[in-house]
C-alpha cells in the first residue's frame, strides 16, 4: 500500500461529489469550478477536470451552454440537472453516512 | 531569429514560436491518444484546448504577441503531463498494469540529499540497506562514491508534489507513456546538446552550489558519524573493562601466590571490601563510560545519568579509593616480617 496513491484515490473518488456541490445553487463555467476546487485543495492538475466534466455530462447529470465572453474563447456554462440534483442528494446521504461513520472510527481508534 | 507559426485554438487566433508549437502539438496529440478509449473525447479535448487558450489569452500583452516556448511549457504544467493525466485515466478505469516508478529524490526520508530515499523508493528496497550499501561503498572507494553521490543529487529532481512522490513509488504505466519517457528523454538530451553558452554556465553555477550544500549538509552527517563510531569503540572498551576488572580482581583473590593478591587480607570480611572497593575504583569509571558510549550511539541525551546519582557514584568513589588505600596500608603493616619476606622474594626473583 501507498499512502499517496492511496490520498489520490480517495481524492478522486470524492472529485464528482464535489463538482455537482459546486453547481448546486447556479451554474458556472469551467474555469470558476476549476479555481474553486483548487482552492480546496481537491485536484492537482486542472487537465484532471475535463475528463470529469465530459463524464458526468455524459451520464446526463450536467449540462452545459455557450456564452461569449469579453476576453478570451467563447465559455462552457455548466449547471446540473434534475437528475443531477437527484444524484446529488444520494449522493449527499452516503456522503454524510461515510463521514460520519469513519470520523467515529477514526476517534476511537486515536 | 525565430519562426513564428499561427495556430487557432478555440476559434483564437494565437502566434507561437516553432519550439512552442511543437511542443503544444505533441502534447495535443498525446492527448488524443490518451482519450482515444474515453467516450466524449472531443469534447474533452475541445474543453481543454479552450482553457489553453484561455491561459494563453493571459499571456498575450499585445495583439502581435508571440506566445514563448516557456509559456507553452508553463500552460502543459498547469494543465497536467500526458503522465499526470494518464494516472487519473488508468485510475478511472479501474485497470492493474504493471507499476514503473521515476526515480526521485526523497525529502520525506534523507540523511543527505533523499538520495538513497530515493534509490530505496525505487528498488522498494528498506532506506536503511541501501544506506549501509553506500556507507561500504564509501569505505571501499570514498572519491568515487562521492563524486556519484553528487552527480546523482546535481541531476535528479525532488520529489516535491503529490503526483512526484506517487510516481517515485510506482505509477501505472502504458505503452504510451513508455514510449513518451523516451522521447522526453532524447529531447531533452538533444536539447541539452545544443551549445547555449547562458545554460552551461548556469548550470555550472548550479552544480558548485550544490557541492557547497552537500558539504554543508554533509559536516553533520560526518560528526555523526565519527560520534557513533566513537561511542561503539567506548561501548566495547567500558563493557570489556567491567566485565575483566571483576573476573580479574576474582582471579588474582584465589591465587595466593600473586603478590598482593587479595588473600594477603584473608577471605574474611576485610578481603570481601578490599574486593569491592577495587571493583568500584575501576568499575566506576568505567561505567561512566558506558553511559556515554550509550548516549553516543542512541543519540539520546535523555538516558544521561542524572546529577543525583552521579554525585553518589562519584562520592561512592571517592570514598572507595580513600578506603582502598587506607586499607592497604594497614593490611602492608599489619603483615608480618614472614609474609613480607617472601613477597620481596618474590618480587627480586
Amino acid at each position: 500500500m501507498n499512502i499517496d496513491n492511496t490520498k489520490a484515490q480517495m481524492r478522486k473518488g470524492i472529485l464528482e461529489l464535489c463538482i455537482l456541490l459546486i453547481l448546486k445553487k447556479d451554474s458556472k463555467y469551467s474555469f470558476e469550478i476549476l479555481k474553486t476546487l483548487k482552492d480546496h485543495h481537491m485536484l492537482i492538475v486542472e487537465g484532471t477536470l475535463y475528463p470529469l466534466l465530459t463524464r458526468l455530462k455524459n451520464s446526463e447529470l450536467l449540462e452545459y451552454r455557450w456564452e461569449e465572453s469579453k476576453n478570451g474563447p467563447p465559455r462552457k456554462y455548466y449547471n446540473i440537472t434534475k437528475k443531477g440534483k437527484e444524484f446529488l442528494s444520494e449522493l449527499s446521504i452516503s456522503w454524510n453516512e461515510l463521514s460520519n461513520s469513519v470520523n467515529e472510527l477514526v476517534k476511537k481508534e486515536i | 531569429m525565430n519562426k513564428t507559426i499561427n495556430i487557432n485554438l478555440a476559434q483564437i487566433n494565437f502566434s507561437l514560436d516553432e519550439k512552442g508549437y511543437l511542443k503544444l502539438k505533441s502534447y495535443l496529440k498525446e492527448l488524443d491518444n490518451l482519450f482515444d478509449s474515453t467516450s466524449g473525447k472531443e469534447d474533452i479535448i475541445e474543453d481543454i484546448e479552450s482553457r489553453i487558450a484561455e491561459l494563453f489569452s493571459q499571456f498575450k500583452k499585445f495583439d502581435d504577441y508571440v506566445i514563448s516556448e516557456k509559456e507553452v511549457e508553463s500552460v502543459i504544467q498547469t494543465m497536467g503531463s500526458v503522465e499526470d493525466l494518464s494516472d487519473d485515466e488508468i485510475l478511472n478505469k479501474n485497470s492493474s498494469s504493471k507499476s514503473s516508478r521515476k526515480f526521485f529524490r526523497d525529502p520525506d526520508d534523507y540523511w543527505i540529499g533523499g538520495i538513497a530515499g530515493g534509490i530505496s523508493k525505487y528498488y522498494n528496497l528498506n532506506s536503511a540497506w541501501v544506506r549501509i550499501i553506500l556507507l561500504i561503498l564509501l569505505i571501499f572507494g570514498v572519491p568515487f562514491t562521492i563524486l556519484i553521490y553528487v552527480l546523482f543529487w546535481v541531476f535528479t529532481p525532488e520529489a516535491k508534489t503529490t503526483l512526484d512522490k506517487i510516481k517515485m513509488k510506482g505509477e501505472s504505466v502504458n505503452i504510451n507513456s513508455i514510449k513518451n519517457k523516451i522521447k522526453e528523454g532524447y529531447e531533452e538530451f538533444s536539447s541539452s546538446v545544443e551549445y547555449d553558452e547562458n545554460k552551461i554556465i548556469n548550470s555550472i553555477s548550479v552544480f558548485f552550489k550544490s557541492i557547497i550544500k552537500a558539504f554543508i549538509k554533509i559536516i553533520p552527517f560526518i560528526l555523526k558519524a565519527v560520534a557513533y563510531f566513537v561511542g561503539i569503540l567506548l561501548f566495547i572498551i567500558s563493557l570489556f573493562g567491567i566485565i575483566g576488572s571483576i573476573f580479574g580482581f576474582l582471579l588474582t583473590a584465589f591465587f595466593t601466590d600473586i603478590p598482593f593478591s587479595l588473600t594477603m587480607f584473608g577471605v574474611g570480611l576485610e578481603g570481601i571490601l578490599i574486593f569491592c572497593f577495587c571493583v568500584f575504583t575501576l568499575g566506576i569509571p568505567l561505567f561512566f563510560l558506558f553511559n556515554l558510549s550509550l548516549i553516543l550511539i542512541s543519540r539520546n541525551p535523555k538516558i544521561m545519568l542524572n546529577t543525583f546519582s552521579t554525585f553518589i557514584l562519584l562520592g561512592f568513589w571517592v570514598f572507595s579509593i580513600i578506603l582502598l588505600i587506607f586499607m592497604i596500608t594497614l593490611g602492608v603493616l599489619d603483615m608480618d616480617l614472614m609474609n613480607y619476606n617472601s613477597v620481596f622474594k618474590l618480587l627480586i626473583k
